[in-house]
């Protein structure tokens, strides 16, 4: 093998795919868009549709409101409830076809009876599902609460007791986690998901063009017969590939990060500031580039088998959730990376990275997780290898 | 220049079974010499040219190209072949230049040799004026001017060319022609593939009749027209296969 001719395939094949638009929007537009817009778009949505609906006026209806005139008085005076009469027997259908947002029954003389000291129950009508029937319902809730805490007071004071006497221990809470931990935990979980994806989705399309997309063109041919072992040309498609995954991956960390720093998010979670420490770069780093390398290599490999660009694309899809999967590991919580896990793919990498993101440092892990990508890495490279020198692959009618 | 010696490729098609694509072949072809290969579709024609240009291994026999035997020394073979056909494309988003100099660094051409071989190869297919051109902005014949200068860029004493006038209009199959002939005064060893009669009539020096991976008959036209007593090239090819069936 002749490095040389590596290099010379390589940045042929560099030159190529940065003049082509779709591996241009894969590899750079996608990783350093994806974030600000998902994080600003989810937000801002979120924090304006909750907004809105504090704000608007809600329907709602009251059913037998002849058994507390006093409360009925109170509702009425509140400028974001509008009482409509809904017959009883169609209370669920009203809200369900958002004719109004709840509803509150009064049992029999509520009023009088708690006058007379008895202890009684309302009951809220609400669909949990709906945005705004929750917001009514909290609302509805407080205001119920509030009312019956006046009537405790009341009766507290007909006997001459003083309202503290009734809560001896208040507990309190404070969250000792700094926000700099609280923002770390949700990119600890967000970042080593994403970064495996975007590794993936940014070598698709060059894996695709590089070669079902030569064949597709002719080009294939051409490569064949010019003085290149099948070793070379897989080599030098395969760092073009790798370079791709990588930029991808790096670009995607970058953005996320930033944009998190910045504080886009404001208003979520991410707003808190992230930091990652020296070690959690060398863990991502060491963990990243191997799975690179098997996704660059089996990526290559399975295109390699279609005959057209479209054929690659139907190939690869089913690889994509292949991954996607896996990658979600990092969503659950007590899920840790054992040495078990350390030998499987990609789940040791989306673990050993959350981990690493958290400030926890299982160095032994770390390297048996390293040591066995290495292993899928050469694995990767070797079925491209052996998918170019297979003629049955290659021209394939 | 080139030797075959009971060169035979088999394929196993999942399907179809197994295909003899090319049988038992055995001919030569020497240097200033153009050798034409002449059969229906489905002949043989691609699979011998992919054997003697080693991108296809041969299931037995073998063949040698300037002296460098297929099987064992691919890639010197590589080194002294121009290869073209009708198919092969080029690389759509690179420059007629570019084609050019990334062909060039394959066969090993760097710095001032380099830049002397591209100056002349443009100068000789009369390419100055798109030499910046992306190809796929290009006519067709233009691409296939680029075509041809990456099949000669290193200057190869054997050309392997699959029908390399199929899909061409007038204009450019004649400027295919042009280029074989001059190839062939230049003292090149071509080999080349087609089931235009004409063309083969006009061009080949030996022609061989393949059909169903076998060499049926080989000489020269005037050799044909003799031991047939017909004067037609298309004649002579459709009396040859019907014999043999
Ligand atoms: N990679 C392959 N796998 C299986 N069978 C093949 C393969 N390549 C060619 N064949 C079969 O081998 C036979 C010879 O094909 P070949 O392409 O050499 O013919 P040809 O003379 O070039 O025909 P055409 O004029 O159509 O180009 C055909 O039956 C073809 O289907
Ligand atoms: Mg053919």
């Amino acid at each position: 093998m002749n490095l040389k001719k590596v290099k010379i395939v390589f940045f042929k094949e560099m030159l190529d795919i940065l003049r082509d638009r779709r591996t241009i929007i894969s590899m750079l537009l996608v990783p350093l868009l994806v974030f600000p817009i998902l994080t600003m778009g989810f937000t801002s949505l979120i924090l304006s549709q909750a907004k809105k609906a504090e704000k608007q006026t809600h329907k709602i209806a009251l059913l037998q409101e002849q058994n507390a005139p006093g409360l009925t008085e109170i509702i009425k005076k509140i400028p974001t409830l509008e009482l409509v009469k809904i017959p009883s027997d169609s209370i669920q259908s009203a809200i369900n076809n958002k004719t109004i947002r709840a509803a509150i029954k009064f049992p029999e003389n509520l009023e009088t009876k708690l006058q007379n000291e008895e202890n009684d129950s309302v009951l809220i009508y609400y669909d949990q599902t709906e945005m705004k029937s929750a917001i009514v319902y909290t609302k509805l809730k407080e205001l119920l609460k509030t009312y019956a805490d006046s009537v405790t007071d009341l009766r507290l004071l007909k006997r001459k007791i003083d309202r503290k006497l009734l809560s001896p221990l208040k507990i309190k809470a404070e969250n000792v986690a700094s926000p700099k931990k609280v923002g770390g935990f949700f990119i600890s979980m967000f970042l080593p998901y994403i970064l495996v994806l975007l590794a993936l989705q940014g070598g698709m399309y060059p894996a695709i063009d590089l070669t079902a997309g030569e064949k597709e063109r002719g080009t294939l041919e051409t490569i064949l017969v010019s003085p290149l072992s099948r070793l070379e040309i897989s080599l030098g498609k395969f760092f073009a590939v790798l370079t791709a995954t990588v930029v991808t991956a790096i670009l995607g960390t970058t953005s996320m990060t930033v944009s998190s720093l910045l504080g886009i998010a404001k208003g979520g979670e991410m707003q808190a500031a992230f930091s990652m420490s020296p070690e959690a770069g060398l863990v991502i780093l060491v963990l990243m580039l191997p799975l690179c390398c098997f996704f660059a290599g089996i990526l290559l490999a399975i295109a390699l088998l279609a005959k057209s660009y479209k054929e690659a694309q139907s190939y690869l899809t089913p690889l994509m959730f292949l991954v996607i999967f896996p990658a979600m590991i990092s969503f659950m919580p007590g899920f840790e990376l054992s040495t078990k896990v350390a030998f499987i793919p990609i789940v040791s990498t989306v673990m050993g990275i959350k981990e690493a993101l958290l400030g926890n440092f299982h160095w032994g892990k770390i390297w048996i997780t390293f040591v066995s990508n290495c292993v899928f890495a050469s694995f990767g490279i070797i079925v491209a290898k052996r998918a170019f020198e297979k003629e049955s692959v290659i021209f394939r009618v | 220049m080139i030797q075959t010696s009971n060169l035979t490729k088999i394929f196993e098609d999942k399907k179809r079974g197994k295909i003899t694509a090319v049988d038992n072949i055995t001919f030569s072809c020497k240097a200033g010499e153009v050798f034409g290969l002449l059969g229906l579709n489905g002949a043989g024609k691609t699979t011998t040219l992919r054997l003697l240009a080693t991108s296809l291994k041969p299931t037995s026999g073998t063949a040698s190209v300037s002296g460098f035997d297929i099987v064992k020394e691919p890639q010197r073979v590589k080194e002294k072949i121009g290869f073209l056909t009708g198919d092969t494309g080029l690389y759509a988003r690179l420059t007629a230049e570019e084609t050019i100099t990334y062909f060039a660094r394959l066969y090993g051409l760097h710095n001032s040799d380099l830049e002397k071989r591209k100056t002349e190869i443009i100068k000789l297919l009369d390419m100055e004026d798109f030499k910046k051109g992306q190809v796929d902005k290009l006519s067709l014949g233009q691409k296939q001017k680029v075509s041809i200068a990456r099949t000669v860029i290193h200057n190869p004493p054997v050309l392997i060319l699959d029908e390399p006038t199929a899909r061409l209009d007038v204009i450019s199959a004649r400027n295919i022609v042009e280029f074989i002939k001059e190839a062939k005064r230049a003292g090149k060893c071509i080999i080349f593939s087609t089931h235009i009669m004409h063309e083969a009539a006009k061009l080949c020096d030996v022609i061989a009749i393949i059909h169903k991976g076998k060499i049926l008959e080989a000489g020269t036209l005037p050799q044909f027209q003799e031991k047939y007593k017909i004067q037609e090239l298309d004649d002579i090819f459709v009396k040859i296969v019907e014999e043999k069936r």
